[in-house]
């Protein structure tokens, strides 16, 4: 503080013309573009950007349910309005039956691909993965301190058949399962969906 | 203030590097939002079905229960009740055997392709005739009204190769009274002819029964009753219990 009192009125000066000698260094440097690159101000689009990415991870990773649809699983379109509770996940796709990423059996031509059981309704591979998911279900829901109410949630390729759906639907309860919903695809409408396009208005438009 | 270090006018300024900041927004942001916005999730809740062993709904403890059960047969619906003979109660229905109605199919089961990406798969449709279906369903639940008030379970099975499609269109149909909500604005599509631009919300006299098509049956909503003040508008249910059946 001493010292600025101290300035004399020619250093001041001095002081000035050499911040805006600097000043105007600078700014040609820039113009003339050394590197050849323009400068963009970018500001503005970081703040964006970040704000839209932080908001859409989070809601992406409170999602209940996501759902990869592929060839092999395509959802059913249906005009249910009701949300996705979560609960345990069971995939049914026309190759396979998958719980947790891990395939639990092979499916070829609609019927599942193993040793035929006592019980043409059971698929046990299937009920011991679910007697295990049911278990670490329970285990969650005592720490959070609800009942288990064995729900399970069921994603299925909309070509499953009825009876294939039954066989799971048995195994499961023998799991301890007893309520299940479906997961669709929301927004249908009512009456006949084909997503396969077709142009026939005779019947269905 | 003690010291004040000069700043050397000829001191180099780095500019920062927001090349990996950039990937990261760049990259991530389109990911995301595809992600979310591919496929929009919801549910049907669903009954087990009562195999006689294992865990299941309990029974709705009534006098008589009406055993109400539609069956997705290969070439009809057929709608059979335990305690009454529906063949009786519908009159221009199709009777079937055991004195339930059948419902035949509009036309015979197709194949269709549907490319996804590299593969082309071909999926079985059964057309079945979804708008006599509802009004048949609205036909029973009107008249057996007086004899079993509080019933509102159906049961549903099918044949063992219905695809499970075929259901959730027919579980659609079955959960709540239906409207055609009035047309406010027409405009005219080069393919399909004239067509309802701007739809009204459905009034109490828009509530339908009958479906005169499959087209008709498309722009149909779900009929909700308006509430009073501080209510929320609910929908008027129709047969909305679904528990599944064994294929006999």
């Amino acid at each position: 503080m001493a010292e600025k009192r101290e300035k004399t009125r020619d250093e001041i000066i001095a002081d000035h013309v050499s911040a805006e000698k600097a000043k105007a260094r600078k700014n040609r440097k820039s113009r003339r573009g050394l590197d050849g690159e323009a400068t963009v101000t970018i500001n503005s689009l970081m703040d964006a950007m970040t704000i839209i990415l932080i908001f859409l991870l989070m809601n992406y990773s409170t999602d209940p349910l996501r759902v990869d649809t592929s060839a092999e699983l395509q959802l059913p379109e249906s005009t249910t309005e009701a949300k996705v509770e979560q609960s345990v996940a069971l995939t049914v796709q026309s190759d396979g039956i998958i719980l947790n990423n891990e395939l639990i059996v092979e499916i070829k031509e609609g019927k599942v691909v193993g040793r035929p059981s006592d019980n043409p309704m059971k698929i046990p591979e299937l009920t011991t993965a679910l007697t295990d998911a049911a278990t670490q279900q329970k285990e969650r829901d005592r720490a959070k301190g609800k009942n288990f109410e064995g729900l399970l949630t069921l994603i299925l390729h909309d070509d499953t058949s009825y009876e294939l759906l039954l066989k799971v639907l048995y195994s499961a309860g023998q799991a301890e399962f007893s309520k299940f919903q479906f997961a669709v695809s929301a927004g249908g409408r009512f009456g006949f969906n084909d997503p396969a396009g077709s142009k026939d208005k005779g019947v269905f438009e | 203030m003690a010291k004040r270090k000069k700043k050397g006018i000829d001191d180099k300024v780095e500019d920062l590097n927001l090349v990996p900041i950039m990937n990261l927004v760049v990259c991530l942001i389109p990911m995301v939002l595809v992600g979310t916005a591919l496929v929009k999730l919801g549910v049907i809740p669903v009954n087990a079905p009562n195999f006689g062993t294992g865990k299941s709904q309990e029974q709705e403890e009534d006098n008589k229960p009406l055993n109400l059960t539609i069956g997705l047969g290969k070439d009809a619906i057929y709608l059979k009740a335990g305690g009454v003979t529906l063949s009786s109660i519908i009159s221009d229905g199709d009777p079937s055997e055991d004195g339930g109605i059948k419902i035949p199919v509009l036309k015979p089961k197709e194949m269709r392709e549907l490319t996804i990406g590299n593969t082309t798969v071909s999926k079985p449709y059964y057309f079945y005739n979804y708008p006599v279906l509802y009004q048949r369903l609205v036909q029973i639940k009107d008249r057996i009204q007086a004899t079993y008030p509080k019933e509102n379970t159906i049961k549903v099975s099918a044949d063992k190769e219905i695809p499970v499609r075929h259901v959730i269109e027919t579980m659609d149909l079955m959960r709540y009274h239906l409207c055609l909500p009035q047309c406010a604005e027409w405009r005219q599509d080069d393919a399909k002819g004239r067509v309802c631009a701007k739809e009204k919300p459905c009034e109490a006299s828009d509530r339908k029964t009958e479906f005169a098509n499959a087209a008709e049956l498309k722009r149909a909503r779900v009929y909700k009753e308006k509430a009073g003040e501080g209510e929320v508008e609910k929908p008027v249910d129709l047969w909305p219990v679904v528990i599944f059946a064994k294929v006999n």
